[in-house]
């Protein structure tokens, strides 16, 4: 076979490749246009007003489908909740969310879509952090609150006032309670050397220019700093480098099947640093399901937890039991929070004008499952992150010591 | 040094796997001249079932080859006997048709396995795979040497079959020269069938060695699919040795040049070194 023909198939290939992504997600639902908001004033006989429609999009199908439909969940408990209570303003709650497919420009689209053609009274937040970085433009440019994880801190940089992270999920927030727990340390205990490898993506970026600012702090040397492409082919190379380099603080910002990897090549070449940061992957309850023991004692973090000592996180879990057979899930907390502040906001400003509803939301102080928050001019929260470590087999908070459940594993086993 | 040795040793065990997830690709494209890219779902497919003989039967993963092995024969041979065929008379480019028809075939098989084993990514775990070797100042697990045999051994065998039995010295004449092969009274159904059969076959078996290496879930065969197509692309198609080779060559191009450049730029550094070695072939042919 000549040259060209080979490069020809190869090319194609390449091309059908790019193809099935798109194919992945095209299982379509489609909008349901069969009930309109009739009045998004908020004002007048409550009953001739219909109820409240609160749009949005989330990945309920393709690869982002699992932490979507827990989102959903947290929506949609939060809406039976309060139209068991009354409703909002005294009318009736009612959801539109659509499914974007786990597809970015889909979800933009669809956004416009709910806005302009299916007129909804409110706003929420789409998921993951790129949609809602994307979407969060959108709003602005309608001038509708919304309230969302954002896209990192990028996305709140770009002057939005309509836009909340409420709670966020930081990239650059992400290590702050595990450095935290090392500035508590004496400093004779502290990792002195650290190795760290990035998957080359906006949300490793964002972690790693963070813990780099941390490490600096904290007077920790960074021996290794390496980037690396997914899929990661093989995580001995990079392990041994930091082992050679006499690291004894190993942080992989990435994501669950390399951070298995980079757990495996850390037991393989028998590399004992004093602390193992691992940035996404310990969190998702495939790392213990599928590591066991090989997962324990791995430090993270996290802005929302089971655990937490707020208000409405027992009834949360309580609920999550027979739902789910377990304590609520992290991203089922977050999309009720976001649920929480969207309806304090519209009750705070005793109305659905959408401007009333953001300066109340940026004067006030918020109660949610994730704790209770103020908003500075970008819709951020004061910065914070929980340290969290994996003991015997299931994330639990370690630090700040207010909130933890139990003393960190340290150093590393 | 150490960094080195230990480059080249993954570079090596990871080659082993992917020249075994490329030779019944390369096999059934020079015999058949069917562009297989479902290959590397059947791949994945495979390591499930390793996965789930470990993790529900508590089986060490190689029993599973008991399953995996008749039933993807059989599977590759059914697939021969209705599309391949079925395309060998209807097109005039087979290698385009298949590649189309089988990458229909990959996307149902991918949303099948999300369907039916979930998104959820999984980790083939046992106890050899916590255990690992230090061999000087290098280390291997228990499931890279695993995966390694398993490989070395697969390979053998198909090298075997191919240069050792009649069946296979018959695949090979058919690649060789189909209208020939036809006219020696070599039975080209069966050839082509026994093809895609071991074929697939091979994919069952290094989607084992592949679980023992690497979590997986159901959409990274899109990303072997890439690793087939380079180490075919470099070791020739239909070349069982070029194919050891070209495996071997990218794994070590992967992990190697790791230890020089930085580990961003490794896939960059492979496919140029892909391009070079394109070129440098076209120019000596």
């Amino acid at each position: 076979m000549s040259l060209s023909k080979k490069l020809s198939f190869f090319l194609l290939a390449v091309f059908l490749l790019m193809v099935v992504s798109a194919c992945n997600s095209t299982t379509s639902t489609q909008p349901n246009t069969d009930e309109q908001s009739e009045n998004p004033s908020g004002t007048g006989n409550t009953e001739e007003q219909g109820p409240i429609v609160i749009g949005g999009t989330l990945p309920l199908t393709g690869p982002f489908a699992e932490t979507g439909l827990y989102v959903k969940d947290g929506y949609e408990y939060w809406v039976q909740q309060i139209n068991d209570n009354g409703g909002l303003l005294g009318r009736q709650v009612e959801l539109k969310i659509l499914d974007d497919q786990s597809d970015q420009a889909k979800a933009v689209s669809l956004l416009e879509n709910i806005i302009s053609q299916e007129n909804v009274d409110l706003l929420i937040g789409g998921y993951p952090g790129s949609t809602a970085a994307t979407q969060m433009g959108l709003a602005e440019q309608h001038q509708m609150v919304y309230i969302s994880m954002g896209g990192h801190m990028t996305s709140f940089n770009q002057g939005f006032t309509y836009s909340f992270g409420a709670p966020p999920l930081m990239g650059e927030w992400w290590y702050d309670g595990v450095f935290d727990y090392f500035a508590s340390l004496p400093e004779a205990d502290r990792p002195m050397k650290a190795a760290m490898i990035t998957v080359n993506d906006p949300v490793g970026n964002a972690v790693r220019t963070s813990s780099l600012e941390k490490l600096e702090e904290l007077g920790i040397e960074v021996a290794v700093d390496e980037y690396y492409e997914l899929p990661l082919n093989s995580a001995e190379p990079l392990v041994i480098k930091a082992k050679e380099a006499g690291a004894d603080l190993f942080i992989a910002n990435g994501y669950f099947g390399d951070g298995v990897q980079t757990i495996r090549a850390i037991k393989a070449v028998d590399y004992n640093p004093k602390a193992v940061l691992q940035g996404i992957g310990s969190l998702i309850p495939s790392w213990q399901a599928e590591l066991g023991e090989e997962g324990n004692n791995v430090f993270s973090s996290t802005a929302m937890h089971p655990d937490l000592p707020f208000n409405g996180v027992e009834e949360l879990n309580e609920y999550s039991a027979t739902k789910y057979g377990g304590d609520a899930p992290p991203y089922f907390m977050f999309g009720y929070a976001w649920m929480q502040v969207l309806g304090q906001g519209v009750e705070g400003a005793g109305s659905l004008d959408q401007q009333a509803i953001r300066d109340w939301l940026k004067s006030n102080e918020v109660d949610t499952v994730g704790g209770k928050f103020t908003f500075d001019e970008k819709g951020l929260p004061p910065e914070y992150s929980y340290a969290t470590q994996v003991i015997d087999g299931r994330p639990v908070i370690v630090w700040p010591a207010d909130v933890a459940t139990e003393e960190p594993v340290y150093p590393y086993e | 040094m150490v960094e080195l040795m230990q480059a080249i040793l993954s570079g090596f065990l990871i080659g082993l796997a992917y020249a075994l997830l490329s030779v019944g690709f390369s096999l059934n494209w020079g015999a058949v001249g069917g562009i297989n890219v479902s290959h590397s779902a059947w791949a994945v497919f495979g390591a499930y079932i390793a996965y789930f003989v470990t993790s529900q039967l508590n089986l060490n993963p190689l029993l599973s080859l008991v399953i995996i092995i008749p039933l993807f024969f059989l599977i590759g041979v059914v697939l021969n006997k209705t599309l391949f065929m079925f395309l060998a008379k209807r097109s005039k480019n087979i290698g385009f048709s298949s590649m189309v028809l089988t990458f229909g075939l990959a996307v149902a098989l991918e949303n099948i396995m999300m369907w039916v084993f979930t998104a959820d990514p999984r980790v083939l775990k046992s106890d050899f795979s916590l255990t690992s070797y230090n061999l000087g100042s290098v280390y291997i697990s228990g499931g890279q040497i695993l995966a390694a045999l398993l490989s070395i051994f697969s390979l053998g065998l198909i090298f075997y079959f191919l240069y050792h039995t009649y069946t296979g010295k018959a695949v090979r004449a058919y690649e060789q020269e189909q209208a020939g092969a036809a006219l020696t009274g070599i039975n080209t159904g069966k050839v082509t069938s026994v093809t895609t059969g071991i074929s697939l076959a091979s994919a069952g078996v290094a989607g084992v060695a592949l679980s023992l290496l690497f979590p997986f879930e159901p959409t990274i065969h899109m990303t072997w699919l890439i690793n087939i197509f380079l180490v075919v692309l470099l070791g020739g198609v239909g070349n069982i040795l070029g194919t050891l080779i070209g495996g071997l060559a990218v794994g070590m191009i992967i992990t190697v040049s790791g230890v020089w450049v930085p580990y961003s730029l490794v896939n960059l550094v492979m496919f140029v070194i892909l391009i070079l070695i394109l070129i440098i072939r076209k120019r000596e042919t």
